[in-house]
């Protein structure tokens, strides 16, 4: 539910504004000449915010499409991403988002054409390889959707441009745009997993395990290419029980054909944000778990991460092709990237 | 928590709710105050609300308190005795607008505020102006997160009672009549401070460890992150401070507790 609405001056006209401003009549509006006049200064608190975020409504200008980090992606060399959205609906305590930005609010984007335009763009740049949009790095791709239509949007716009790839990356069971639309087979829904005692200690807010499986399932049963994201990777007592239980929900009804992707994506963020996200959660049991820097990083004692990932990587690969299984060394940009 | 207002009349009814006493202490602003609340009298305008708000910061100096700055204002549209939450503060000598963030659940008007330099007299746009609030919510993000420093304000003057019709008699009944609707934002301030505060039990566990050998600033902290895990994982902190206190140096200490932490670190 949202109570406050923040919007940068001139932006009310914006056809998305006019139909976000109807479906909440009695938000409070508040003006500003910039959105980062709300998001970005210091001491805001994350934690509390987070209890009761506002919305903020802006039009991101400059460039718009960035290229992801070379050791990122499911089989294409051209990857991007976008944010339409910065933050997410959902409060999981290994989240980076906490550490990367000063505030809990949701920022939208609403120029959605200019994102297009910048699509296309890239897309354009190479006609004989796919180029790949990777679309829920600073947020989740369709929890928000009742409120962003950003799916609704954007898939009419890759259906017409299949040399371009999208990636909805995505903890959301609120699948009714996709369950509406016809399968493209550009468009990747991924959903990110960690097992089921994991998910009730960290991620607050997520629907169930069970209840996410079953929503792809029901996509994948439509024709939707989906893809698993085992990203990141949380030690924890009993881990190989638990991911190997949590591999045989995965795949014990999804269509083998509808899998496009399964991606391993250890637990490394930048030590600033990892030192942010100590101090807003001191008391956070996953915190004061085996860690050490290493580089700009703060990610599991070499050891552990390397251990906990070939188990998962063995096990997976009993299921899935190893063309379909891909690691991801670091998930998360560096600051100031 | 802690109230900044410019004026006694405004502040009276403050007083008498929550049995603020004056202290004796010399201090350059009157303050008043209970075991958990503190009200200083800053005067009106910018320069005497930065001074009272850093004096009060200063003598009372626990990092991320609840802050409110309460009292009158004028406003464009709104009705006398409308109380308001400011939703962006503006100042008239160009600082940057300030925006408390909105966590509060409450039934008040919600308006922008103008901090002026000198009283207005033609309510230009429909919003609230008042001459305090820009200067008490810079000094207040100084020590303070945003999400604690509010500005609540009761209209006074409005284009069809301009600030000259005020009857200064009538401000303590004013203020008295709307304390019900801000009682309640008290709380809900009081309850996010709260959440946020270092757990008392932690605090004396690190406190216990720190007394047991002359640790340097940088050991002092790598002690305290250590307990604050062991005080996470669950592990007693009777075996945490058994580890310090067996040890001969403080640098042993540390290897100590750092030892007797390696078998609960791990996610349940």
């Amino acid at each position: 539910m949202i109570e406050v609405i923040y919007h940068e001056e001139g932006i009310l006209d914006h056809p998305s504004v006019q139909a976000i401003l109807k479906r909440y009549p009695r938000a409070i509006l508040i003006s500003c000449a910039h959105y980062k006049d709300v998001f970005n200064p210091g001491g805001q608190s994350f934690r509390l915010q987070k209890q009761k975020p506002s919305l903020i409504l802006a039009r991101q200008t400059g460039s718009l499409v960035h290229p992801v980090p070379a050791t990122y992606g499911i089989g294409g060399t051209r990857n991007f991403y976008f944010s339409h959205l910065l933050n997410c609906l959902y409060d999981c305590r290994y989240c980076f988002l906490q550490g990367m930005f000063p505030s809990a609010h949701y920022v939208l984007f609403v120029n959605y054409d200019d994102f297009q335009d910048e699509i296309l763009r890239k897309t354009k740049e190479s006609a004989d390889e796919p180029s790949w949009f990777f679309s829920g790095y600073d947020c989740d791709s369709l929890a928000l959707e009742n409120v962003t239509g950003f799916a609704d949007c954007f898939l009419p716009f890759f259906a017409k441009h299949g040399n371009a790839y999208l990636e909805l990356r995505t903890k959301s069971v609120n699948l009714k745009v996709l369950e509406k639309t016809d399968p493209l087979p550009n468009v990747v829904t991924a959903f990110s997993f960690t097992p089921d005692e994991i998910s009730e200690q960290l991620e607050h807010g997520v629907p169930s395990v069970s209840s996410r499986i079953r929503a792809m399932e029901k996509i994948a049963g439509l024709g939707w290419p989906v893809g698993l994201r085992i990203d990141p990777l949380i030690d924890c007592k009993n881990f190989e029980e638990r991911y190997r239980t949590l591999f045989d929900k995965l795949f014990a009804n999804l269509p083998p054909d509808s899998v496009h992707s399964v991606s391993l994506g250890a637990f490394r963020v930048p030590v600033s944000y990892f030192k942010k996200m100590e101090k807003l959660y001191p008391e956070e049991p996953l915190f004061a778990g085996k860690f050490e820097k290493r580089g700009k990083f703060t990610g599991y004692r070499q050891e552990i991460e390397q251990d906990r990932s070939a188990f998962c990587q063995d096990e997976l690969l009993k299921r899935i092709p190893r063309e379909k299984l891909f690691q991801c060394e670091t998930s998360v940009k560096e600051p100031g990237q | 928590m802690n109230f900044v207002v410019a004026l006694k009349a405004e502040a009276t009814p403050l007083f008498e709710l929550f049995k603020l006493v004056k202290e004796s202490e010399p201090s350059p602003f009157p303050v008043f105050a209970n075991d958990t609340h503190r009200l200083i009298l800053s005067g009106v305008g910018k320069e005497l609300s930065t001074k009272a708000t850093s004096y009060l910061s200063e003598r009372f100096p626990q990092p991320n308190q609840a802050w409110l700055n309460f009292g009158l204002a004028g406003h464009g549209t709104l009705a006398l005795g409308t109380v308001f939450m400011a939703n962006r503060i503006l100042d008239d000598g160009g600082e940057s607008a300030f925006y408390p963030t909105q966590l509060l659940d409450h039934d008040l008007e919600s308006s922008a505020l103008q901090t002026c330099s000198s009283t207005v007299s033609d309510y230009p746009d429909p919003i609230g102006y008042d001459m305090e609030a820009s200067a008490f919510c810079a000094n207040a993000s100084l020590v303070s997160i945003r999400e604690l420093i509010q500005v609540v304000k009761i209209v006074s003057d409005n284009p069809d009672h301009p600030v000259g019709s005020i009857d200064r008699s009538s401000v303590g009944s004013l203020i008295e009549s709307t304390l019900p609707s801000i009682l309640p934002l008290i709380d809900q301030l009081e309850e996010l401070a709260h959440q946020i505060a270092p757990s008392p039990g932690l605090d004396k566990l690190v406190d216990s460890g720190l007394a047991q050998h002359p640790f340097s600033e940088t050991q002092r902290h790598q002690v305290r992150k250590l307990l604050t895990h062991a005080h996470t994982l669950g592990s007693p902190g009777k075996d945490a401070l058994t580890a310090i206190t067996g040890a001969k140096s403080a640098k042993q200490a540390i290897s100590a507790l750092r030892k007797s932490m390696e078998q609960h670190r791990i996610l349940s």
